[in-house]
C-alpha cells in the first residue's frame, strides 16, 4: 500500500529527554490512524513531527505530497491567535462569516466554540480533500459538546472515501474507535502496540472494547514498569 | 477551499492593534499640519516614524509559532523562505504605508520638490530600522526592539553621546571626512539620516542598504531552520 506519511526510526531529543525513540510509521492512503497514549507518551511530538514543525533528532520522514497545503495540522483551541476576530479567522480559511459571532475576538469565545472553529478551518483545508492530503488532528474531540463531537466524527469519516488521510491523537477511546481504521498505542516514544478495527469486525469484538483492552494493557504494563 | 498564502494569513494574525493604527493616524495628521505650517522641515515627522516603525515592525515570532499559532502557515511542505519573507513585509508594512503617505504630504505641501522622506538617505534609514527591528524582534514577543531601542537612544541622549554621533555624521560633510565613522553613527542612531540631510551620505546610505539587507536574510534564514515545539501559553 502506498503511504501519505512514511516515518522510519523517527527519535526526538528535548535536552536530555527521550520524546520519542525510535518511532516508524507509515499512514496509508485513505487511512485514518489513531495515536493513543498516556500523556507524555510522546503523541504531540510525533504529530508536530508528521506536520514538518519539528525536525526529528534522528530517523527519517517521507509524505508523498509536496503540494502546499497537502498537511494540515490543529493543535488544538489554545493553538488560535486570541486577539484576532473569530469572523476575521473563518473568512481567511472558510471563505465565510458567522452573524452569530459578530466583532467578537477568538479569545472571548468559549473553549468548545474555539476548538469547533478551529476544527471548521482545518478540516476546510481539505475540503477538496484531495488524494494524498493528510489531516493532522491532536486532542479534537477536548471541550466538544456531543453535537460538535459527532460533527468532528462524521467529517472524519467523510474524508477517508475522497482520497485523504487523518492521524488523530486523542484519550477519547469511543470516539477514535468509531471513525478509526487501526490505533497505535504509544508509551515513553515508543510504539508499544498496535490494534486494527478489522480484526475486532472479524473477532465479532466491539471495536470499543477492543481499543479499552489494549489500553488496559498499557496501562498495566506501565504500573509494572513503575514498581 | 484552498488554502490563502502566507501573506493573507500574517495579514490576518499581525493585524496591528487599534493603538498602533491611531498612533500612525495622529502622525499623519501631524505631518499635515506640519505641511501647511511649516513645509520645508518635516524632519520631526520622519524621526517619529522611525522610532514607531521600531515598535511596528517588531512583531515577534517564536513566542506565537511555539504558542501554535503559525503552525496552518509553517506545516510542511510550506517554503519557509517565502513565509519568512511574508512575515517580514506584513511586519514592514504599516510603517512603510505611513512613511509614504507623510512623504506624499510633503510633496503636495512644498509643491513638486522631491520630498525627505524619498531621498537614498531616508529611505535607506526607514529599511535599515524596519529590517533590524524586524529581525532582532523574532526571538521575543511584539514591540520587543522598539523598547530596546528607545532605551539605548535614552541612554545615549543621557550620556551626551547623541551629540557626539551628529557630529561624527555632521563632520563626514566636509573635504576629507570620515565615512564610516558617519556610517558607524547611523548603524547606531539611523535618524541621523533624515536630521542630517547635508552630509554626504551616498555611501553611508548605500552600506546601511546593504546592512538591512543581511540583516533581513539572516532573519529568513532564522524562521526558514526554526523549529517549533509546542508550549502551552498557560
Amino acid at each position: 500500500m502506498t503511504s501519505v506519511c512514511t516515518l522510519t526510526n523517527i527519535s526526538r531529543r528535548y535536552g536530555r529527554h527521550w520524546a520519542l525513540r525510535g518511532v516508524s510509521l507509515a499512514v496509508g492512503a485513505s487511512e485514518i490512524v489513531g495515536l493513543v497514549g498516556p500523556n507524555g507518551a510522546g503523541k504531540t511530538s510525533l504529530l508536530r513531527i508528521m506536520a514538518g514543525l519539528l525536525q526529528p533528532t534522528d530517523g527519517d520522514v517521507r509524505r508523498q505530497s509536496s503540494e502546499p497545503g497537502s498537511v494540515t495540522y490543529f493543535a488544538g483551541e489554545r493553538a488560535l491567535p486570541p486577539h484576532v476576530p473569530a469572523n476575521a479567522w473563518l473568512r481567511l480559511w472558510v471563505g465565510r462569516s458567522r452573524p452569530d459571532l459578530g466583532r467578537r475576538q477568538i479569545a472571548t469565545l468559549s473553549r468548545g466554540m474555539r476548538q469547533q472553529l478551529g476544527l471548521e478551518t482545518t478540516l476546510s483545508q481539505c475540503s477538496d480533500r484531495r488524494r494524498w492530503s493528510l489531516v493532522l488532528l491532536d486532542e479534537p474531540w477536548e471541550g466538544l459538546d456531543p453535537d460538535a463531537a459527532r460533527w468532528l466524527s462524521s467529517q472524519l469519516r467523510e474524508i477517508r472515501p475522497q482520497g485523504a488521510s487523518a492521524v488523530v491523537s486523542s484519550h477519547r477511546i469511543h470516539d477514535l474507535a468509531g471513525v478509526c481504521d487501526r490505533c497505535v498505542f504509544l508509551k515513553q516514544g515508543s510504539v508499544v502496540d498496535e490494534v486494527r478495527m478489522s480484526t475486532s469486525m472479524a473477532a465479532g469484538v466491539d471495536r470499543s472494547t477492543m481499543l479499552f483492552e489494549a489500553f488496559d494493557r498499557l496501562s498495566r504494563a506501565e504500573k509494572g514498569t513503575d514498581r | 477551499m484552498t488554502q490563502p498564502g502566507p501573506l493573507k494569513i500574517f495579514a490576518t494574525i499581525l493585524r496591528p492593534p487599534p493603538a498602533m493604527i491611531a498612533a500612525h493616524a495622529v502622525v499623519l495628521v501631524w505631518a499635515g499640519y506640519l505641511g501647511w505650517l511649516a513645509p520645508g522641515d518635516m524632519r520631526a515627522v520622519y524621526v517619529v516614524l522611525l522610532l514607531g516603525q521600531s515598535f511596528s515592525a517588531a512583531t515577534g515570532f517564536t513566542v506565537r509559532a511555539r504558542r501554535g499559532h503559525f503552525d496552518q502557515v509553517l506545516a510542511a511542505p510550506a517554503c519557509r523562505m517565502v513565509v519568512g519573507l511574508a512575515h517580514a513585509l506584513v511586519s514592514i508594512t504599516i510603517g512603510v504605508l505611513t512613511w509614504l503617505l507623510v512623504a506624499a504630504i510633503e510633496a503636495l505641501a512644498n509643491r513638486g520638490h522631491v520630498p525627505l522622506g524619498l531621498t537614498l538617505p531616508a529611505v535607506s534609514a526607514l529599511l535599515y530600522m524596519s529590517a533590524v527591528a524586524w529581525a532582532s524582534a523574532l526571538p521575543f514577543a511584539r514591540y520587543s526592539s522598539g523598547v530596546v531601542w528607545l532605551i539605548l537612544a535614552i541612554v545615549l541622549a543621557g550620556a551626551g553621546k547623541l551629540l557626539a554621533l551628529r557630529q561624527a555624521y555632521a563632520a563626514a560633510a566636509e573635504p576629507g571626512g570620515d565615512v564610516w565613522r558617519a556610517t558607524g553613527a547611523a548603524l547606531v542612531f539611523p535618524p541621523l539620516m533624515v536630521t542630517e540631510p547635508s552630509a554626504p551620505i551616498a555611501i553611508s546610505a548605500l552600506l546601511l542598504l546593504g546592512v538591512a539587507v543581511v540583516v533581513a536574510g539572516i532573519g529568513v534564514l532564522a524562521i526558514e531552520s526554526f523549529d517549533v515545539p509546542l508550549v502551552d501559553p498557560s
